[in-house]
């Protein structure tokens, strides 16, 4: 398997204790990333193994240096576009359900704050940041999946997760919607007046 | 400013009318956060303008580094009622028979140019009251009930900061956006209470509540992890496609000290004493945070 290489580049990266909090300016997402995925992230430059990177968060973080999280927190990374390459074809045999990793880690004895976990948001555009636009609640409403991805680590690897968000927020993900028609909505709205 | 509101071929249709001849024009201005507000109008539209345009601020003013044109102007129709229409620098935001809610979209519309274009601040879509000198911040678009709960907290003894805006220095310090504070009183009208004025000193963030309104929700908080309590407040950021780094960077700082929470909520009044009696029951987790970020392993 080809050395795994993360995404550094229009990348902004603020390191809190415990998480990496990463701005996407190439599709302006925003990412949090647990301990777990930010050594990840941090390590795979592609001239480390899978293995090698195994044997770092076993060193950082005390975890059983095992390839099966490493490659689901490269999963994470690769549905939050911050992988340069997707995950080779013979790699996805290896890759445990989150499941199973969690299984191994609780019986090792460590907390499942140490499975790979992500949560992403869209940035909203100043519009949909606005009072009284329509956009802007969906831009929330997406904020608030994002913090949720925390509590339901499936969310991004989820295909219904994005398929499943209303109309709007799939405009907000997509950019596809015209923000003067998107005022002009918001604005009768907020004037209480029926819809044109 | 004249010259700032002409009209080019393609935004004709969507250009607003001139103020009347032989009315005299008349020009509010305020300067803020480096950016000059102008709006151009009629004596009889004067009243109808926010005063001031801008809420006044505690930040260091600094020079202007742009200006931004905005015109409230009325159409006499002989057949039918007055037409009140906004507009940003020449082309039509709104067109409304109502001169006081035209006055609203305006006042917002200058708002969130100043919170767009401004360098000094990050602007959060956020409500903000302050309880014994630290910062409780409310992040949630219009219409998410921020105004409501703010008013409250402020009756259950806070300080009233904000109900529109989270206005964050470069330090991370929370700073007060105190327009009148606006309860929406049926889908149509807003109704303003008295709780803007002179501004208050600024203070550090010490809890960030995402919630979401729910009739009939069972208050179940969550604590937020300080990522997620910085994602929070990056969903509500008006800038942070045009200034991600310094965004980003400012929101780390304003979340660094703070404790962030999660839950569905109903009754504002209620929400409000729930908040109150979970800062109550947690005093300390919210200072040891203050102690820094770096070094902290919260799972």
């Amino acid at each position: 398997m080809k050395n795994p290489r993360a995404r550094r580049n229009n990348v902004v990266c603020e390191d809190l204790a415990a998480e990496t909090v990463l701005y996407d300016r190439a599709n302006n997402r925003a990412h949090s990333l647990n301990r777990t995925v930010g050594l990840v992230w941090q390590a795979a430059d592609g001239q480390r193994s899978v293995e090698e990177i195994a044997v770092i968060l076993h060193r950082e973080l005390g975890i059983p240096a095992d390839p099966g999280v490493v490659l689901l927190a490269l999963q994470d990374l690769e549905g939050a576009g911050l992988i340069e390459e997707p995950l080779p074809v013979e790699a996805r045999p290896e890759l445990l359900s989150r499941r199973e990793v969690a299984r191994k880690l609780a019986l090792a004895g460590f907390s499942m704050a140490m499975l790979p976990a992500v949560a992403s948001i869209v940035a909203p555009t100043p519009a949909m940041a606005a009072s009284m636009i329509t956009a802007q609640q969906a831009g929330q409403d997406l904020g608030t999946v994002g913090t949720e991805a925390y509590n339901n680590p499936n969310f991004l690897t989820d295909p219904n997760a994005i398929t499943g968000l209303s109309n709007a927020q799939n405009a907000y993900v997509s950019g596809n919607y015209n923000t003067e028609i998107q005022d002009l909505d918001g604005v009768i709205n907020a004037l209480g007046l029926p819809p044109l | 400013m004249t010259e700032s509101m002409a009209t080019t071929a393609e935004d004709t249709v969507l250009s607003p009318p001139a103020i009347a001849a032989g009315t005299s024009v008349v020009t509010a201005r305020c300067s803020a956060y480096g950016i000059e507000v102008a709006v151009d109008t009629s004596d009889d539209l004067f009243g109808y303008l926010p005063s001031p345009l801008i809420p006044p601020s505690t930040m260091r003013e600094s020079r202007t580094r742009q200006r931004i044109g905005f015109a409230f102007t009325q159409t006499r129709c002989a057949d039918g009622p007055p037409l009140f229409t906004v507009a940003e620098e020449g082309v039509q935001v709104l067109s409304s028979s109502d001169a006081e809610l035209a006055a609203r979209v305006l006042e917002s519309q200058i708002h969130l140019k100043v919170a767009a274009l401004t360098d000094q601040a990050v602007f959060v879509h956020a409500g903000v009251v302050g309880l014994d000198g630290r910062a409780l911040v409310i992040p949630g678009p219009s219409r998410s009930g921020k105004s409501t709960l703010v008013d409250a907290l402020v009756s259950a003894g806070a300080t009233y900061y904000s109900d529109e805006y989270a206005v964050i220095d470069v330090d991370g310090r929370i700073h007060a956006f105190p327009r009148e504070l606006r309860l929406r009183d049926g889908l149509a009208r807003d109704r303003r209470v008295s709780l803007g004025g002179e501004p208050t000193e600024p203070l550090e963030a010490a809890w960030v509540f995402n919630l979401r309104y729910q009739a009939g929700a069972v208050w179940e908080p969550k604590e937020l992890t300080p990522g997620q309590t910085l994602l929070t407040l990056l969903a509500n950021s008006v800038a942070v496609r045009r200034r991600s780094e310094v965004t980003v960077r400012t929101l780390r700082l304003a979340t660094a000290p703070a404790q962030g929470w999660y839950s569905l909520r109903a009754d504002a009044a209620e929400t409000a004493k729930q908040i109150l009696q979970l800062i109550n029951r947690t005093p300390g987790a919210t200072q040891a945070r203050s102690q820094g970020h770096a070094g902290e392993d919260r799972p």
